[in-house]
């Protein structure tokens, strides 16, 4: 089945879609499918518990069952491999 | 023979040459032909999105909050179309491009002559600098001082992001990391003057605040509801034909309209974001290769810090003090709307000044919010006059577009020095070279302060 990726940033646009293009990078490379969402902090609560894994580009205290994974490593392309680990390790 | 060629591309209007323009420079930094044609292309979409959903606003938004404003006696006459559609008036010229490579070619410089460690690859919000451009070039028809004035605000942004790096860092918890973004960053002088007011004042102390937990129950729910550009469109839109009285059906449409403009705007302006990013990454990688040995902050958009709880709960609270400072607030013509489910962004960087203390946040925000509104309202003539030039209508005759993103002094300031006849230009320059060893300065100062305070311990 495929795996629901979802990636959020301040406003859903700038930051989440640099976090999407590696993503979509690193899924690829691991033959991961997946559907990815775009979206907001604000709305992060609507998917929880129905997405694999959210990828949020800022820290956040969370008590979301989805696991949360935080991916600024793929805007400032320090420690990408642990970052990018932990997301397969979930997703696999 | 040059300017002709460049008057005929110009001329082809923006959808044409922007992509044309975009592609260029994707070659320039090193894309593959076809990623190159699809990022310029991509960037061509994003502008015809936004272009086809502003008939929206011209046609269904603007008349009803006409009406509303005359009915409540207000003098609102400028709509908030959001910073996405700001967006696109700042790429939809060709000064946009232009200062896309002139932005990194200054950045490169300064980094290699160790005047800056921040590298602005956040090439998606160049358009606030391409804003003050254009409003420059409206105001001067000097091309070339246009540019300068982009120049100053893009340096101001490099600079204040390098000040405050360290402090962004630790707060925020990204290492490498800077924000030299044309708003949150323009924002950080005034909540660092106040800072060092608050340090006199008892009540503001810092104290160990534990409470950085996320918002529960009621405040969770608001948030969910005023945070999201779907519901808070609904929201606004029902209001908005309430007190313009229509109809039933009038009601229902305008709800339903202006619910679509909040969101269709931000997926079209994510094209515009997309076409950039491989450029991004490309500068990035040149950074990142070129200058190995050096300690560089990586730039970027203010979005990395909104997750602050701090930072959440005060921009929540803040959007009903723009409302009241809408409508209070002397002098202000600005409408609240595009950016008001972005509010956080508007407080992010008095959490980062204030470490984190809530009651300076708060103080902090409710000072800015008024600068901001008179701000946008200044600029909307020039933002109106610079959407049309772009393609863009986003109102009706009579009214104005702006969006409280412009509401920042790094677009006012520029523009207002570029008007001094005849030393305008130069004393641009001298802004930007105060700036530049004026920052560098106050950063020398810092990092002294920081390794006396380390030996003391």
């Amino acid at each position: 089945m495929d795996k629901t990726v979802v990636i959020a940033c301040g406003a859903g646009l700038a930051t989440s879609s640099m976090v999407r293009d590696r993503i979509e990078d690193v899924l690829s490379e691991n033959n991961i499918r997946a559907n990815i969402i775009q979206t907001t902090l604000n709305e992060l609560e609507g998917y929880d518990g129905k997405a694999d894994i959210f990828i949020t580009t800022m820290k956040i205290n969370s008590d979301y069952t989805t696991p949360v994974v935080h991916g600024s490593a793929f805007l400032t392309g320090i420690n990408e491999e642990a970052i990018i680990e932990q997301i397969v390790g979930i997703l696999k | 023979m040059l300017v002709d060629i460049i008057q005929y591309i110009v001329d082809l209007g923006s959808y044409v040459f922007v992509p044309i323009l975009m592609f260029i420079i994707g070659l320039i930094f090193g894309l593959s032909f076809l990623k190159a044609l699809k990022a310029g292309v991509t960037v061509g979409i994003g502008l015809i999105g936004v272009s086809i959903v502003s008939t929206l606003t011209a046609e269904s938004l603007s008349p009803v909050i006409q009406i509303m404003v005359e009915r409540l006696n207000l003098n609102l006459t400028a709509i908030d179309v959001g910073g996405g559609p700001a967006a696109a008036v700042g790429f939809g010229s060709s000064l946009g491009a232009i200062l896309i490579v002139v932005i990194l070619i200054l950045n490169v410089a300064m980094v290699f002559f160790k005047l800056t460690n921040t590298v602005n690859v956040d090439i998606y919000n160049f358009w606030y600098f391409a804003i003050t451009a254009g409003f420059v070039n409206l105001l001067t028809g000097s091309f070339v001082v246009a540019i300068l004035a982009g120049v100053t605000h893009a340096v101001l942004g490099l600079k204040i992001a390098d000040i405050t790096a360290k402090k962004t860092q630790k707060i925020i918890g990204i290492e490498a990391i800077s924000i030299p973004h044309g708003f949150a960053a323009m924002s950080a002088p005034l909540f660092m003057v106040l800072d060092k007011i608050y340090d006199f004042i008892p009540l503001f102390d810092h104290k160990d605040e534990n409470e950085v937990k996320n918002e529960k129950g009621m405040a969770k729910v608001i948030g969910m509801i005023f945070g999201d550009p779907l519901f808070l469109g609904l929201i606004l839109g029902a209001v908005f034909g309430l007190i313009a009285q229509y109809d039933v059906p009038g009601i229902l449409e305008v709800t339903m309209k202006t619910a679509g403009i909040m969101v269709l705007f931000p997926n079209m302006v994510k094209l515009i974001v997309n076409g950039l990013i491989p450029i991004s990454n490309q500068a990035k990688k040149f950074f990142a290769t070129k200058f190995k040995d050096r300690e560089l902050y990586i730039g970027l958009d203010s979005a990395v810090t909104i997750g602050h709880p701090v930072t959440i709960s005060v921009g929540m609270l803040m959007i009903p003090v723009f409302m009241i400072f809408a409508a209070i607030l002397p002098g202000n013509t600005t409408l609240p709307l595009g950016e008001v489910p972005f509010a956080a962004f508007y407080v992010c960087f008095a959490t980062i000044i204030h470490r984190a203390n809530r009651l300076r946040t708060i103080v902090s925000s409710v000072i800015f919010i008024p600068i901001v509104l008179w701000i946008s309202s200044w600029a909307a003539p020039l933002f109106t006059q610079l959407a049309d030039n772009a393609g863009l209508s986003f109102v009706q005759e009579g009214q104005q577009a702006t969006t409280m993103a412009l509401g920042n002094f790094g677009i006012w300031f520029p523009t207002m020095i570029a008007q001094i006849p005849t030393v305008g230009p130069i004393l641009l320059v001298a802004v930007i070279l105060v700036v530049i060893f004026g920052g560098k300065m106050i950063e020398n100062k810092r990092s002294t302060e920081e390794t006396n305070g380390a030996e003391k311990v």
